[in-house]
């Protein structure tokens, strides 16, 4: 073999060395992220934490679904606190028109805080809790439900609370408690 | 017919069409009507700009010896840079590869863009970004920030056209900054390794001085950061400042930041071409680095064409040498884009097509979110595949050698 092809033979073997790393660090590392990209959390195991504000809700399977496919969904909780959803996540922030249910159950699967309102809300009231989500941006999406016929519902994954009016120390006490507890699994130590 | 066949006022006029730019020790020599360059000594330099100036073909050859103690046989010369494409005469057959500049905007009114006070702006803005972003966590962006709407698929369609948006102005802005030193431009698609990619020729900067091609080469990057620091602006005063923003527009300036902030790292992939690759290419004075580079590296790994051996021969000694190691950090940078495109491309698709593929296989064809799916799948489907045929004409061009 000349000096050429020895040198070539080189370069192939560092190609065919960086080829191994890279997909060896995108599977190590991604592949629970690409599996979670087409099925969602398959199931998730539930984690009591009396401590924390709110109630614990049972936690359903959470696949990902389609449009169609999550029209026949029953979800065990209203506002539902986990579950089948879409595979693309919203941004938090303040909607004035209602999000999807398959929607904000993927950001509460990211770890964030839904304040849901009954549409009957005042909107001195409704004009109030949006001041609670600036303050908590980056936690909270905000959106009336209009299967909530009355007052606030405030639900994170797995954790579900009840307000007749705003109640700005209770409503931030379950954001504080609660935002960033679950990431597609449970994050940290439980906290009671 | 040769060059003491020709009238003399035509060979001036030809040689007056002519850029000369000094390059060290060497002039740039360029035909702007066909955007083709070749260095030459700088005694070429003086033999053309005399023929610009009106003096005969002796005349110029009496000039280079007064230059550089050297007898320089002028017709050959001429003929050199005729046989390359540089050199053409009015009568000679019309030119193959003209090449068509825009230039539109008169460049006095490009100039405030992209004077000492504008680029102390810009320079004004890249701080503010910086400190914004550094001080409060909140304003910093996520991949969620990308879905603003309330129906997703709505969502990634209004994305898609902000994005191309954005696109069309970051280049217009190199066109203008072009426009302000009076260089025109073109536009073309082309492709970024995966990418779809739109681009400004700006070749012609090569007919001006070095440290004036900078300007139109950052140009972009300071449109970019611009509309950062307007979005992150406008964001910190709805959040802390109660400035009255309809929400859906405060959660759209997130996902302004999240879109200008991606541009912004991507230029920074200087092996895909991008802004910050002419601009490190300009600052080590090379030429063509990209495909000398691209060229290094096939040696490297097969056997090469003939015309692919001459046409590396044939590139600068600067560019040969600093292609050395540019075409490593090309290879890193290939196998970094491959680990980008397993990392994040492939889940982001498929988690697309699980929510696309079963929409449109199962809803009816009188539901938004059937035709919605449809039009996110077609778009998907034409970014992903559009830079296979743009590649390949892209070579056809290059073989032809009407691409550099």
């Amino acid at each position: 073999m000349n000096a050429v092809a020895l040198r070539r033979l080189g370069w192939w073997l560092v190609i065919a060395g960086l080829m191994c790393a890279a997909v060896g660090v995108a599977v190590k590392q991604q592949l629970p992220r690409l599996t979670g990209s087409a099925v969602g959390s398959a199931s998730a195991s539930e984690r009591s934490e009396p401590c924390l504000p709110g109630t614990a809700v049972a936690i359903m399977k959470s696949p990902h679904l389609s449009v169609a496919a999550l029209e026949k969904v029953q979800y065990n909780s209203i506002p539902p606190t986990s579950g089948p959803h879409f595979p693309i996540p919203p941004t938090p922030g303040i909607y004035d028109t209602p999000l999807q249910t398959g929607s904000f159950v993927h950001a509460e699967e990211h770890g964030h805080v839904i304040i849901t309102y009954s549409p009957s809300l005042p909107a001195a009231q409704v004009s109030a809790l949006k001041d609670i989500a600036k303050a908590h941006r980056g936690d909270v999406l905000m959106t009336p439900y209009p299967a909530l016929t009355k007052g606030i519902a405030l639900a994170a994954w797995g954790r579900l609370e009840r307000f007749e009016q705003v109640d700005r120390p209770g409503i931030e006490r379950f954001i504080v408690a609660l935002a960033g507890r679950y990431d597609h699994r449970w994050v940290g130590s439980p906290r009671c | 017919m040769t060059i003491s066949q020709r009238q003399a006022s035509a060979v001036q006029a030809a040689a007056a069409r002519l850029s000369l730019v000094a390059e060290g020790d060497d002039v740039l020599v360029g035909n702007p009507a066909t955007a083709t360059f070749v260095a030459v000594p700088a005694v070429g330099g003086v033999v053309l700009s005399a023929l610009a100036d009106g003096r005969s073909v002796t005349e110029a050859a009496a000039a280079a010896f007064e230059h550089s103690q050297v007898e320089v046989d002028v017709e050959d010369f001429l003929a050199t840079l005729e046989e390359a494409g540089i050199l053409v005469y009015e009568e000679g057959p019309a030119l193959s590869g003209e090449v068509r500049w825009v230039s539109g905007v008169p460049s006095w009114l490009a100039r405030p863009l992209f004077g000492k006070v504008a680029w102390f702006c810009y320079a004004l803005a890249l701080v503010f970004v910086l400190v914004a972003l550094a001080a409060e966590p909140a304003l910093r962006p996520s991949f969620e920030d990308y879905l603003f709407l309330p129906d997703p698929v709505l969502c990634i369609l209004c994305a898609y056209a902000i994005s191309v948006v954005i696109m069309i102005v970051h280049e217009a802005w190199h066109w203008l900054a072009g426009r302000a030193i009076d260089v025109p431009a073109r536009f073309r698609l082309s492709y970024r390794g995966i990418f779809l990619a739109a681009e400004t020729d700006l070749s012609l900067l090569l007919t001006r001085p070095r440290r004036q091609r900078y300007g139109p080469m950052l140009a972009g990057p300071a449109f970019d950061i611009s509309l950062l620091a307007l979005a992150i602006g406008l964001r910190w005063a709805y959040f802390d400042l109660g400035l009255p923003l309809p929400d859906v527009l405060a959660r759209l300036l997130g996902t302004l930041i999240l879109m200008t902030i991606v541009n912004l790292v991507l230029q920074c992939a200087i092996f895909l071409r991008t802004d910050l690759y002419a601009v490190l290419a300009c600052a080590l004075h090379c030429d063509n680095l990209y495909r000398t580079s691209w060229l290094t590296m096939k040696k490297r790994l097969l056997p090469m064409s003939a015309e692919e051996s001459a046409e590396l021969e044939s590139a600068s000694r600067r560019d040969r040498s600093v292609a050395q190691w540019f075409s490593i950090l090309y290879l890193v940078g290939m196998f970094g884009l491959f680990w980008f495109l397993l990392t994040f491309l492939l889940p982001a698709t498929v988690g697309g097509l699980s929510w696309m593929i079963p929409n449109i296989l199962s809803l009816s064809t009188g539901s938004l979110a059937f035709w919605e799916s449809v039009a996110v799948a077609l778009l998907s489907a034409a970014s992903t595949l559009a830079p296979l045929p743009l590649a390949l004409r892209e070579r056809r061009l290059r073989r032809l050698g009407r691409l550099s």
